[in-house]
């Protein structure tokens, strides 16, 4: 086991090291800025008019208070973090084959199957650290915005649900693990997010969304009060989907050839 | 005591035979010169030695055990370099020692600057691998592949990319680890001299197939030696000395080639000889065959230029 935990903090400090925790980082500063930016435009309707379009815009996020803030990061976590977690996850196993140091992580002294397995457990982790990250900073920008309807509760229900987007939303991320192994690299898990993020709209729009695992998250989040289409299949669904991306990928570091 | 084994060991890929049937194996203490052309399958049977990819048919053997996917347990005992060794870019030589370290459960801390020392990276420990040179980034992974002490390495062309004074480095580094530490090495190498120098046990491979496998006596013993002569006129010369029952053959740059044992140990008799038929030789000396000569000529490549063949 504690070779095992070593594994781990091998793949944290290899990300922890990298630029790419940063770019991640900054990309998700941008939901709490921009959200807490919509906020103070409706809260502020003289500004809203003297900046007109992005002023129109703004009435989109609803009312400007704690509730709707929240709900704003939910979503903004369920369809950026598509992109974000898929990216992640792309890069986490993806830059291995990149980098071509793939082949000094084969033939180690313990089962084959722990390098994903403490990929996939790295992913998670920077994955909930950006959530924590969002929250934090959301908080941040809410208090100085000076948002009305805070309570313990509302705040307990907007971490709940940007907790349960976030899992989601790693869920549908794993087969990106998959791509990123088969395809050595970083083109085909990139690809396989591209497509994923368009059809998740273009089925959420023809009304499956619940059966579209990638459309999941962000119908959990809320979006346009999509969160009542949901039930017990989507979860499955994503489930499933999470599940078929571990085991690929678990499957391929133990029974694929790998020449690189 | 055997320490590498593969039996019938074969590789296709889409129907071409890659490694074909090869059957070879390596002795507690051998370091074993491992022979071929690019593509001739030398890094794909390296890469089925350690569980990289699996075999069509045939099995491998390390310290007696069936080489598969889940063997992890043997890996305690090899260390390894396949083809150019790569490393973290965005981290220094002494951290992607430090994660190999940690990763093979190596608890002696004082491991990465022994290692760091033995492989003389101190200048570059601080250094971020993407900004090494060749050279170095070889050292860095010669210096991963005997961190954990193993008693068994495999090297692939280790000494690429390095200059003459790593080479010799190298070589002697090799040499140490196996007489003074006992270790087991199994190295591929397209520099067939440096492989001659160290190596106990030579295999050549050509097309997927071992076409040899034998002792460094051995060899010594296969490579032929012949006494070359240069006289005024060849073609007189070449018929007196067959008229006096050597075995002469004509070789390249106006040369006389004799194969006889006799000649060979004495070439005196043959000066003498041919200072008294009047065609005294303006040139006479003992050519042994090297182990490039060897190789190109058991290769079926004996004859093309330099330039046809990338070793």
């Amino acid at each position: 086991m504690k070779s095992f935990f070593n594994i781990v903090s091998v793949e944290i400090y290899k990300s922890y090291k990298s630029k790419t925790i940063w770019l991640t980082a900054l990309a998700f500063t941008m939901l709490p800025v921009m959200g807490g930016f919509f906020m103070y435009v409706l809260k502020n309707p003289d500004f809203a008019e003297r900046i007109g379009l992005i002023g129109a815009k703004a009435q989109l996020a609803g009312s400007a208070d704690w509730p709707s803030f929240l709900g704003l990061l939910a979503q903004g976590i369920a369809v950026g973090g598509l992109f974000v977690y898929g990216f992640i996850t792309s890069w986490v196993f993806g830059r291995e084959y990149t980098d071509r140091t793939v082949k000094d992580l084969l033939a180690m002294p313990f089962p084959r199957s722990h390098i994903p397995i403490a990929k996939f457990l790295t992913i998670i982790l920077w994955s909930f650290v950006l959530t924590a990250w969002v929250i934090g900073a959301g908080f941040l920008i809410g208090m100085t915005i000076g948002l009305p309807l805070w309570s313990t509760a509302v705040w307990q229900d907007g971490i709940y649900v940007l907790s349960v987007t976030t899992l989601l939303t790693i869920f549908v991320s794993t087969p990106v693990a998959f791509f990123a192994c088969i395809g050595k690299g970083y083109l085909a898990p990139l690809g396989f997010i591209v497509i994923t993020l368009i059809l998740s709209q273009v089925i959420a729009v023809i009304g499956y969304g619940s059966y579209f695992p990638w459309a999941v998250p962000a119908l959990f989040s809320n979006i346009s009060g999509t969160g009542n289409l949901l039930n017990a299949s989507s979860l499955f669904l994503v489930i499933l989907a999470g599940l078929l991306g571990v085991a690929g990928t678990l499957g391929f570091w133990r029974y694929a050839d790998q020449h690189l | 005591m055997e320490t590498i084994r593969t039996e019938n060991l074969t590789k296709n890929f889409q129907g071409v035979k890659a490694v074909d049937h090869v059957s070879l194996t390596v002795d507690q203490g051998d370091i074993y010169g491992f022979l071929g052309l690019n593509g001739a399958g030398k890094t794909t049977t390296i890469r089925m030695l350690l569980g990289m990819i699996r075999p069509t048919s045939g099995a491998c053997y390390i310290k007696g055990r069936k080489i598969a996917a889940n063997s992890h347990h043997v890996w305690h005992h090899v260390g390894y370099m396949v083809e150019t060794p790569y490393a973290y870019p965005e981290l220094t030589v002494k951290e992607n020692l430090l994660l190999v370290q940690k990763i093979r459960g190596v608890k002696d801390s004082s491991t990465v600057p022994r290692i760091i020392n033995r492989l003389q990276l101190n200048k570059y420990e601080h250094k971020k691998v993407r900004h090494l040179s060749m050279g170095n980034a070889q050292r860095l992974g010669i210096a991963k592949a005997l961190l954990h002490e193993p008693e068994i390495l495999v090297l692939d062309e280790p000494t690429n990319g390095l200059d003459p004074a790593g080479i010799v480095e190298i070589r002697q580094l090799i040499q140490d680890l196996a007489h003074q530490h006992g270790k087991t090495i199994f190295i591929s190498s397209h520099i067939l001299g440096e492989i001659a120098r160290t190596a106990t046990k030579i295999a050549i491979i050509d097309d997927g197939r071992l076409i040899q496998e034998l002792k460094k006596e051995e060899l010594d013993y296969h490579l032929s030696v012949t006494l070359k002569v240069k006289t005024r006129d060849v073609k007189y010369t070449e018929r007196i000395l067959s008229h006096a029952g050597y075995q002469v053959t004509d070789g390249k740059e106006g040369y006389l080639e004799i194969k006889n044992r006799e000649a060979i140990n004495h070439p005196d008799i043959v000066n003498s000889f041919l200072v008294n038929a009047g065609y005294p030789p303006t040139k006479l000396f003992v050519e042994e065959e090297d182990l490039e000569a060897y190789f190109l000529r058991i290769t079926g490549r004996e004859g093309v230029s330099d330039h046809e063949i990338i070793l």
